[in-house]
């Protein structure tokens, strides 16, 4: 029996006090493609009209029953806005396209200084995210936002010309117009972030997808990542607004790093770590949130039935939820691999194994 | 005087020096030393280096991305002069799938695979399924190797393999899978031959299969 709204069970579990139940906090990014498919729009079409995102955002909470709403659901707002060009040409299933990048903004070291930051209100598509925001909280006022931003390396991965090999390669040459570049995307992000923030959202989400355990060492990290999240979690965090980080991949070898550095409200887990572990060593420190298999080959969200996703997620919430400081989550992002029943079979689950006494 | 400018290129490519390994190359060159010697001598047991480097946590990508660019910059130089061999040690048809945009797993591969002699067709990233299979019916390879990160695009390679099948191609090439989310298991069950977890699984499998030299 739900007592509360998912605002105060969100509010609660983020800060470690007893909610009804373990809430369901969903990233959800081309996973909407399911319902953009019943609508009959493109991809196209949804992520430039804000009538039709509005109409497929709502459905996370009022289809599928998560305890949030989470948008952009896609990763290149960040990076369109700061003058790279959109090609929507990604095949993802049903005859659909995504959008990638085609024409980076930035393609010599010289390029960065010709770059402003944007102005959200008028840039890209934040405008539309900007307005969808501001119409979901008049319309559902007890129903937290999540306003998303990309990590600053994912940003410079959009606008640098070469992608994430140059990025990398130019962070072992130790090229200074690399960190002038993250700053530039560190300050597109805190600029987004308080404009979704003044439209209505209630918590920053970001994920770290590039820069992962296999990738780049706890050093690189330390020089690369950090600093960067921790000044959009200040900025933010004056607003008194939590920052919500998702690590893509294996988190520990920076979960120190992460937990310490960047300081965020909650941390996501992805698949790859042990819920238990985390909980044990961080979940009296931060708030933890996680990590139903959403992104590797057994992927329990993908692959497996209702009632299997029902009983990993039994056995998240078990380790979760008793203190609080739990939020029920996938292991990564809502993709459109996940079946719409299995979105559902977690937020029964939550109903049915998370009520707290 | 050979032996110096080996340990040297060597050197600038574990370290990722590009100028100098390109300078080297064509110092080589210029000084009568055999391309496929330089290529032997000096730039494989550098990649092999960087390659141990990377599994004991002392590189991570950065390092052995530049060491790769350095290694791209001799190697092309040098293989401008080397004997055209149009097959090498085998041929391998390479790229990430369709759906995928992902490409700097498939590279490392490549690079390896191209450091030990073979030659690789690089399909590039977010290929069509019916790119692969016209290129495998025009080409002939004796490998074809597959990548994806993603998830959602795991699909795009079971879909590939089914195209293999259907246009009668599936018998005359292997075909290997790799990628974040891959496993032996999603391998098998996609009726590809082989899984690897990293670049060095890749060159073990394919030499195990044409013989070691």
């Amino acid at each position: 029996m739900s007592t509360m709204t998912p605002l105060e069970r969100t509010v609660a579990a983020l800060t470690f006090k007893k909610p009804d139940r373990v809430p369901v906090i969903l990233y959800f990014q081309s996973g909407v493609q399911h319902d953009v498919q019943e609508l009959d729009y493109t991809w196209e079409e949804v992520l430039n009209h804000p009538r039709k995102l509005f109409q497929v955002v709502e459905l996370q909470h009022t289809k599928y029953g998560a305890d949030n709403f989470f948008l952009p659901v896609d990763f290149r707002v960040e990076g369109e806005a700061l003058g790279s060009k959109l090609d929507y040409m990604l095949k993802c299933g049903g005859g659909m396209r995504m959008g990638v990048v085609s024409d980076w903004a930035v393609k010599t070291p010289s390029d960065v200084k010709k770059i402003c930051i944007p102005d959200p209100t008028k840039a890209g598509r934040m405008p539309v995210i900007l307005d969808v925001i501001r119409k979901l909280k008049k319309k559902y006022p007890d129903v937290p936002i999540a306003g998303f931003v990309n990590g600053p390396p994912d940003t410079v991965a959009d606008v640098l010309e070469g992608r994430y090999k140059r990025l990398y390669v130019e962070m072992a040459k130790k090229s200074s117009f690399i960190h002038d570049l993250l700053e530039l995307c560190t300050q597109t992000s805190i600029a987004f972030a308080k404009a979704m923030i003044e439209a209505g959202a209630g918590a920053i989400a970001t994920v770290e997808g590039g820069m992962v355990d296999e990738a780049v060492s706890p050093d690189q990290y330390a020089e690369f990542v950090v600093p960067y999240h921790r000044k959009i979690r200040d900025a933010i965090g004056a607003l008194g607004v939590p920052y919500i980080y998702h690590q893509c991949e294996n988190a520990t070898p920076f979960m120190d790093l992460i937990v310490d550095g960047i300081q965020p409200a909650l941390v996501a887990f992805h698949d790859s770590v042990d819920l238990k572990w985390a909980k044990e060593k961080y979940g009296k420190k931060i708030a933890i949130a996680g990590n139903v298999s959403v992104s590797k080959s057994d992927a329990v969200l993908m692959f497996g039935t209702p009632e299997e996703v029902m009983a990993a997620a039994k056995k998240c919430i078990e380790i979760g939820m008793p203190g609080s400081g739990y939020w029920l989550s996938a292991g990564c992002e809502i993709h459109h691999g996940v079946p719409p029943e299995n979105i559902k079979a977690l937020v029964k689950a939550a109903a049915l194994y998370g009520v707290y006494k | 005087m050979s032996e110096k400018l080996f340990k040297e290129i060597n050197d600038a490519v574990v370290v990722g020096d590009i100028d100098e390994a390109g300078r080297l190359a064509r110092q080589g060159l210029a000084d009568n030393i055999d391309p496929m010697t330089i290529t032997e001598k000096g730039l494989i047991p550098a990649m092999a280096i960087v390659s141990e480097k990377y599994d004991k946590k002392e590189y991570y990508l950065p390092q052995m991305l530049l060491s790769s660019e350095a290694f791209y910059e001799a190697f092309n130089i040098l293989k401008a002069k080397l004997k055209v061999e149009t097959t090498g040690r085998g041929k391998v048809l390479i790229g990430v799938v369709e759906g995928d945009v992902h490409d700097i797993g498939k590279n490392l591969v490549k690079i390896v695979l191209e450091a030990n002699g073979f030659v690789c067709v690089d399909m590039g990233r977010d290929v069509p399924i019916e790119d692969y299979l016209e290129k495998v019916a025009e080409v002939h390879p004796d490998f074809l190797m597959l990548s994806t990160l993603m998830t959602p695009t795991m699909l795009s390679m079971k879909r590939t393999l089914e195209g293999l099948v259907e246009e009668g191609l599936r018998d005359k090439v292997k075909v290997g899978v790799g990628g974040g989310p891959i496993s032996w298991d999603f391998c098998k069950k996609i009726g590809a031959d082989f899984y690897g977890d990293n670049e060095k699984d890749a060159l073990k499998w394919v030499e195990s299969i044409v013989g070691k030299k």
